[in-house]
């Protein structure tokens, strides 16, 4: 690792760190229900926070898959510290795949 | 001054010099050589673990905490060899549209973010939101399967028109980087859907602040609030008291959102070098 100590590099942490550790919702995704969430989109798109991200878990090299096919993306919570318990992904679902706990 | 400017600026704004922009990146492989795995390819979701990672060291505690951060910052998970994690800086329209002029060639892009957050998929030329610059985007349009929706080439003078539209709308622009020091293309973003700005609000990494800060002239404001809709960082609220526009420059990224959407022209951009309490603040 090259030492990079004598640059400036601001330093700014909006985490406060004496609050630390904080604790957030647990959202579970049954994926064995939740198969084609990209093409689904409908926990993302009524998330006003944002929590979930979709990524294409099968990268084929120079190829990108089929969104429509089962299995090859997969929807994942990301930001669950922004998560406010709505439950806006739970009733929109159409496959019951999200349970949220806290 | 920036970090980027004390490292790459040879004495200008870095982003303005011609030296940071790519013109030899992209090479064929040899015949003999051995295919290499695409990016992504070995870690599917790489980012998007990096995130959880650091999501998961909050509920643990604030040691587990720094530590994921710093290796983040170093670039060990992210970027290899930015510097610092950093992968971008806000530019203000007026420096985006001095970057479309020199860089070549400009290719419109699908936002990557914006796929992976709300699985939007910019399929055609006027839903795109994001611009490549450099000749990175040769790899774009070889293999359109691979980059879902391609590549459209644009002229410099489509590249503006084209970025004068966004900010209409109320994008942020900012630049980012593919690897260290080289400009790969102009991002322009919004809080909640912009990986990036959220990691630089919510975290406090991933993006410089810009070169300018917005400044009000009261005596031109009329309290109309176009401008307080606009700002995506918190940094410009109305003062109700006296019913104008109020800006808090150490929040303030000079993005140049509230100046260009300003009616009328009582908010203007200063340069950052002539404030020498904000040297240290990007």
């Amino acid at each position: 690792m090259v030492d990079r100590s004598h640059l400036k590099v601001p330093k700014p942490t909006p985490v406060d760190l004496t609050k630390l550790p904080l604790k957030f919702p647990k959202i579970e995704i049954d994926y064995s229900k939740c198969t084609v969430p990209f093409w689904c989109k409908k926990c993302l798109q009524a998330c006003s926070q944002l929590v979930f991200q979709v990524y294409c878990k099968q990268l084929a090299r120079l190829k990108e898959s089929d969104p429509r096919e089962p299995g090859t993306y997969e929807v994942v919570t990301v930001r669950r510290d922004k998560c406010n318990m709505c439950n806006k992904c739970v009733e929109v679902c159409p496959e019951d795949a999200i349970t949220i706990t806290y | 001054m920036c970090i980027y400017c004390e490292l790459w600026g040879d004495g200008m704004t870095w982003y303005l010099n011609p030296k940071n922009y790519p013109r030899h990146m992209y090479t064929l492989p040899r015949p003999d050589a051995k295919p290499r795995a695409a990016a992504g390819e070995a870690n599917p979701g790489g980012y998007i673990n990096a995130e959880r990672a650091l999501v998961d060291a909050m509920e643990k505690g604030p040691e587990e905490f720094e530590a994921t951060l710093k290796a983040m910052r170093d670039g060990a998970d992210l970027v290899q060899g930015c510097v610092g994690g950093f992968m971008g800086q806000a530019v203000p329209l007026r420096d985006a549209e001095k970057m479309v002029e020199m860089a070549n060639p400009l290719g419109l892009i699908a936002c990557l973010c914006r796929k992976a957050m709300l699985a939007v998929e910019e399929r055609s030329r006027p839903e795109t939101t994001c611009m490549g610059l450099g000749v990175g985007m040769l790899k774009w349009e070889r293999w359109p399967e691979r980059y879902k929706g391609g590549v459209h080439w644009v002229s410099s003078d489509e590249a503006k028109e084209w970025l004068r539209d966004l900010d209409t709308r109320g994008f942020m622009h900012s630049l980012m980087m593919f690897g260290p020091r080289f400009i790969g293309g102009i991002c322009n973003c919004d809080y909640p859907v912009c990986d990036a700005l959220a990691m630089r609000l919510d975290f406090g990494f991933n993006m410089l602040k810009g070169h300018h800060v917005a400044m009000v002239d009261h005596d031109l404001c009329n309290g109309c609030g176009i401008c307080a809709q606009r700002c995506q960082f918190g940094a410009l609220k109305m003062n109700v008291t006296i019913d104008k526009a109020n800006i808090d420059q150490m929040r303030c990224f000079g993005c140049g959102l509230c100046e260009t959407g300003c009616p009328r022209q009582a908010i203007s951009l200063v340069e950052k070098a002539k404030l020498p309490a904000l040297q240290e603040v990007w």
